[in-house]
């Protein structure tokens, strides 16, 4: 009799349990707020520590290939790119922040995190995690770049650009820090896991554990950075890319099935070099450009007036607006 | 800002798309464009005739992303097509 009862009590507690199981799969990728890199390490106060903190330069003793094709990606060197994100990044002061009368920008010095989130958004997430102190010391190392570059000084030049080029989205911006997009959902992503494809040990002492990201291989892991649009959520917005707006409402619209992963990674071989137009692979798999011309005797009315007519088409087969970013 | 009918090059400077001449995904655009045969015109009995001075054009399509607007700041060449294109006169 007692024996019977015992029964009957474990299939009640199994029955829950049961269906548990079914709903939810496992423990999800990430955990609680305070386990994120900055919440354990604390905002970074100077562009060294910044830098430090998603510092990924480790990676490449196990992971050499991949870490070569990374370096070669515009995604290392994201804040200079090829002078030309620089430039771009100090015009967007002066002659944006600097012109509006109620940004509170009168120089490099009164530059605010906020200020910067229309460039840093997606060129350096991470200053997210950083003072105003940090976005301070970025425009000045910005404009005295610029200002190194003006007057030829070689030195200050190379200092600069050298600072400038360790920001970047580096391992730990996609495979951490980035990793997991719906985090009441999944959990924050944790210092010491890196996110990827496999869930276990990760030999590496400051990340001991790998964690299967929920969004690795779709699209919107791309699609945080490379933009719907006008980032109207800004005090004063702004528009850089827009090229996951037009994936999503045109490419897929039309009934595109791709991911971004599996052309610019993937069916290009480019891996982590992740390249664009500037790779003659994916610059020919982005666009069919046909062109005829024939000659025509064109009498206008009296006068005779031979000409050829060209007909071009384009048709672009990358799954969004080309050029976007 | 993307508002109006004004819009700038820098993301600094819009928050819209005012006009917009990127290529959609999925879709054909046709471009159309006329090159008149090099030619001259005299007078033939009164009357002014043309005489095409050379019958054979070579054709040269290029098409450019042009990052800054201009060929002065990393321009890319997609696309670069080559047709010749030979006049038969009218009977």
């Amino acid at each position: 009799m007692i024996a019977a009862r015992l029964l009957m009590v474990a299939s009640l507690a199994l029955g829950p349990a049961a269906w548990l199981s079914t709903a939810w799969a496992g423990p999800p990728p990430g955990g609680e707020k305070s386990g994120t890199i900055v919440a354990k390490q604390g905002q970074a106060k100077t562009l060294r520590e910044l830098i430090a903190m998603y510092d990924s330069t480790s990676c490449k003793e196990c992971h050499e290939d991949i870490h070569r094709d990374w370096m070669e990606s515009p995604h290392a060197r994201s804040v200079f790119g090829t002078g030309r994100t620089a430039a771009t990044f100090q015009t967007a002061i002066t002659n944006g922040l600097m012109t509006w009368p109620f940004s509170g920008v009168h120089g490099p010095g009164d530059v605010k995190v906020e200020h910067f989130q229309g460039c840093t958004k997606c060129h350096l997430p991470q200053l997210a995690d950083a003072t105003d102190a940090v976005a301070k010391e970025l425009a000045t190392t910005l404009f005295a770049w610029r200002e190194a570059v003006n007057k030829g000084d070689a030195a200050a030049r190379s200092k600069h650009e050298a600072t400038l080029g360790q920001l970047g989205i580096t391992c730990l911006v996609c495979h951490n820090r980035n990793a997991i997009v719906h985090k009441w959902t999944d959990g924050y992503p944790q210092a010491g896991v890196v996110y990827g494809s496999e869930s276990g040990e990760h030999a590496a002492d400051d990340y001991p554990l790998a964690a299967k990201s929920p969004i690795m291989h779709e699209a919107i892991a791309c699609g945080q950075c490379h933009g719907l649009g006008p980032n109207l959520e800004l005090d004063n917005p702004t528009q850089c890319a827009t090229l996951y707006g037009s994936y999503l409402w045109s490419y897929v619209a039309d009934g595109g099935d791709k991911t971004c992963q599996q052309c610019h990674m993937s069916a290009s071989g480019l891996g982590h070099k992740i390249l664009s137009y500037r790779d003659p692979k994916m610059a020919e798999m982005a666009l069919d450009f046909e062109v005829t011309a024939r000659a025509v005797n064109w009498r206008d009315g009296t006068r005779y007036a031979p000409r050829a007519v060209v007909a071009v088409a384009m048709t672009n087969r990358a799954g969004h607006g080309i050029p976007d970013g | 800002m993307g508002r109006s009918t004004t819009m700038g090059r820098g993301p600094y400077e819009k928050s819209g798309l005012v006009s917009d001449t990127s290529l959609p995904p999925g879709r054909t655009v046709e471009e159309r464009f006329e090159v008149p045969f090099p030619a001259t015109v005299a007078k033939v009995g009164g009357k002014d005739e043309t005489q095409v001075t050379d019958d054979t054009l070579e054709i040269t399509v290029e098409l450019w992303y042009l990052p800054y607007g201009t060929r002065d700041t990393t321009p890319f060449k997609w696309r670069e097509a080559k047709r010749t294109v030979r006049l038969v006169p009218f009977e």
